[in-house]
């Protein structure tokens, strides 16, 4: 393909604002891994427009960010170090998951709870690695905690290990408020916790813990917290 | 003087919660003002910078000096992940603004913040920049970068023929850059 430095730069400079659609968004991809590493023009050209997208950033009034971001940004760093990150694979996700039903059921020697999560393992391995269902990785600072969001209908999961042992409660924040699906007992630091709900009223959703049990709002630092896929 | 952000994540690099501490300091107001500005929902602009921040703790070596300024390469990051997150809200948005359609105000937080001064000088030097451009050109930057419009919808919403929205949008940034660079 013959490339156009004119129409090259149209590209990337709209490409590097985001307002590129779809079918420019793939020829500006295109542009970039068969044109532009050759091209001192177009180089320098996609340089300077990425130094203007930062600047223009600028023109939004500078805000004090809550001292909640504060705490939980300074917390990433000062946790101590844990998985490495990426975690987010549907195949990882189906492996930790299998080993969470094997023992979350030998756990509980409860029959009927056993069955009932059982039922819910199956269900959710049986979406895991479909198109409909994302896999949210909530970051913060312990444990790791994920939601299979099914994107097509109103069952999801949380996913929790390697949290301390104790109480804790999801959250869902949207913009008409927050709501709690309700609180669950990491148990040997695991847990796995069915969530029903419409997820396109919902933006964030996070965990806390709840030492003293279900709280009516969240008071306290999340303990991590995903965007909802959309 | 101040320590170079690119000396600051070197250090992130090497693990030092004291480096992404002090990018923390300099970086969270404009980070959050921009997410704010874009997504209107303190909520979930808070959100978007926590995993801004997450994403450089998690991977510092996504930032090359070689490409830019560490500036807009963090701030880059926010805005995409703040278009990102308000494409998915805009369902959302149309149901707040049935419920109260008042037109939003871009409010200024920035009362009593001190910022560095390179910063705050580089501001002043961008909005007169933008200032400067003509207004159609003005409108265009705008509604692709905070109201995360694409080309396709600018057209559609303004009446312009797209090809005018890309010409505009290519003149609109060659001037900022020949301005700023």
């Amino acid at each position: 393909m013959t490339w156009d430095h004119e129409r090259v730069e149209e590209l990337l400079a709209s490409m590097v604002l985001g307002g590129l659609d779809p079918e420019d968004a793939a020829l500006a991809d295109r542009a970039m891994a068969e044109h532009v590493p050759g091209c001192d023009r177009c180089s320098s050209a996609i340089r300077g427009f990425r130094e203007v997208a930062g600047d223009l950033a600028l023109l939004a009034a500078p805000a004090p960010p809550p001292d909640l971001l504060a705490r939980r940004v300074t917390g990433l760093a000062r946790a101590p170090r844990r998985r490495p990150a990426g975690w987010v694979a549907a195949g990882v996700a189906v492996v930790a998951l299998a080993g969470l039903a094997t023992w979350t059921v030998a756990l509980d020697r409860r029959l009927e709870r056993a069955e009932t999560r059982q039922a819910w393992v199956l269900d959710a391995l049986s979406e895991v690695g479909t198109p409909e269902v994302a896999v949210l990785r909530l970051r913060g600072q312990t444990g790791r905690i994920s939601v299979l969001q099914d994107r097509t209908g109103d069952q999801h999961y949380l996913l929790a290990s390697g949290l301390p042992e104790g109480t804790y409660q999801v959250w869902m924040v949207g913009q008409g408020g927050t709501w709690s699906p309700g609180t669950f007992d990491a148990a040997h630091g695991a847990a796995m916790v069915p969530v029903k709900t419409d997820m396109d009223k919902w933006h964030t959703v996070m965990v806390t813990e709840a030492p003293e049990g279900p709280a009516p709002e969240p008071t306290v630092s999340p303990l991590a917290s995903a965007l909802v896929d959309g | 003087m101040a320590e170079p952000d690119a000396e600051l994540v070197r250090r992130v690099s090497d693990r030092d919660p004291g480096a992404f501490e002090d990018l923390y300091r300099r970086y969270a107001p404009a980070a959050y003002g921009l997410a704010r500005r874009v997504l209107r929902l303190p909520d979930l602009a808070q959100e978007v910078v926590h995993e801004a921040f997450a994403a450089l703790w998690a991977a510092p070596e996504a930032y090359d000096p070689a490409r830019g300024a560490f500036r807009g390469f963090f701030l880059s990051l926010v805005h995409h992940r703040a278009v990102d997150a308000v494409r998915r809200e805009e369902r959302l948005r149309e149901r707040e603004r049935r419920v109260n359609p008042q037109p939003e105000v871009d409010e200024d937080f920035s009362e009593g913040l001190v910022e560095e001064a390179d910063l705050a000088d580089r501001r002043a030097e961008v909005r007169t920049a933008m200032a400067d451009l003509p207004p159609e050109q003005r409108q265009v930057l705008q509604l692709m970068y905070f109201e995360g419009w694409t080309q396709a919808r600018i057209a559609r919403e303004t009446g312009t023929p797209l090809g005018t929205v890309k010409t505009r949008s290519l003149a609109a940034m060659r001037k900022l850059r020949e301005r700023l660079g």
